[in-house]
């Protein structure tokens, strides 16, 4: 499996689900698990966290894109993960369009310079 | 005369850093623009199917992915995203449409003779050789996700699917670039502190 190459998991509203999966992303392991959620109005918080933790351990796993709304909800474990592996991609949705100063790693290339380091 | 080169050294880092974040911005830009464009097809798709005809229920049961992702780890600690789009490598779809054209044969040759008085002569090969071509992994792999929808489906879905395999590929150089910059970002403050602490026994 590592030989061949990791997977990209998916996380967001339906729309950007099913273009993703559209694409070829979508995978269904031996125990039926998939790489991706569709997250509706009624998906718990509890679930969304998860899943997006049982992403970030799946060793199968290189990129996760997700979309920057939910991301907003998980927030802390996004800003947690300071691993390269599996890269986490913040991405807009339909009602929602991307926002640079909320993504979790343009926040941490901004908070490089302090006014003391300036000097 | 250390502090000038480690202060070169910061400089260098800094513009590698902001050069990194230029390039981040045009590709999320264009990133960006295609999953519109492709969210645009899908709703077309919608309006041409029906609402119900795209979404979540149509999804395969059986799904393989179509696009890996190989990661490479750099001297410096920043990961390089390669998308390796197997599933679509038409010499390889060319090598698999051909043998599957003479498996078709065979199998006539045997209903043939099933109908006819050497029903029972080999009844245990055509009912082997049936089930091949599901299990291999060749055959899982070359399902087109488009399929889920129907067999003759239209083109702004084709169109939808093409816009979120251009995505794809654009995640997969944004993500190396994010890397890039987070590998940076540790250069720039090891560098910065080994500064702060030359000043420090100097001063």
């Amino acid at each position: 499996m590592a030989g061949r190459g990791k997977l990209i998991a998916v996380m967001g509203d339906e729309d950007t689900v099913t273009g993703f999966l559209l694409g070829g992303v979508g995978e269904l392991n031996k125990h039926r698990k998939p790489n991706f959620l569709v997250v509706e109005k009624d998906t718990s918080l509890t679930e969304i966290e998860e899943t997006f933790r049982s992403f970030l351990s799946r060793e199968d796993i290189g990129i996760i894109l997700i979309n920057q709304f939910i991301a907003e909800l998980i927030r802390h474990v996004l800003d947690a993960h300071t691993r390269s592996l599996p890269a986490v991609l913040e991405i807009p949705s339909k009602e929602h369009p991307y926002d640079a100063a909320k993504d979790s790693i343009l926040r941490r290339a901004r908070g490089m310079f302090t006014a003391e380091d300036l000097r | 005369m250390a502090e000038l080169a480690l202060s070169r050294e910061l400089d260098e880092r800094l513009l590698h850093l902001l050069g990194a974040l230029e390039a981040l911005q045009g590709k999320r830009d264009e990133f960006n623009s295609r999953v519109e464009q492709g969210w645009f097809s899908l709703s077309r798709s919608r309006f041409a199917m029906g609402c119900k005809s795209v979404s979540a229920l149509q999804y395969g049961a059986c799904m393989e992915p179509l696009v890996r992702v190989r990661a490479s780890e750099g001297e410096s600690g920043q990961v390089a995203f390669q998308v390796i789009p197997e599933g679509w490598d038409p010499s390889a779809e060319a090598a698999e449409g051909s043998p599957a054209v003479e498996e078709i044969g065979p199998q006539d040759q045997v209903l043939r003779q099933r109908k006819g008085p050497g029903k029972t002569e080999d009844p245990g090969s055509p009912l082997e050789a049936a089930p091949e071509p599901p299990d291999s992994p060749k055959g899982a792999s070359s399902q087109d996700p488009l399929t889920w929808f129907g067999i003759l489906v239209p083109q702004s879905l084709r169109q939808a699917q093409s816009s979120f395999k251009e995505g794809i590929l654009l995640a997969g150089e944004i993500a190396s670039l994010q890397s890039d910059l987070q590998a940076t970002r540790a250069q720039y403050r090891a560098l910065l502190e080994r500064r702060r602490h030359l000043l420090a026994t100097e001063g």
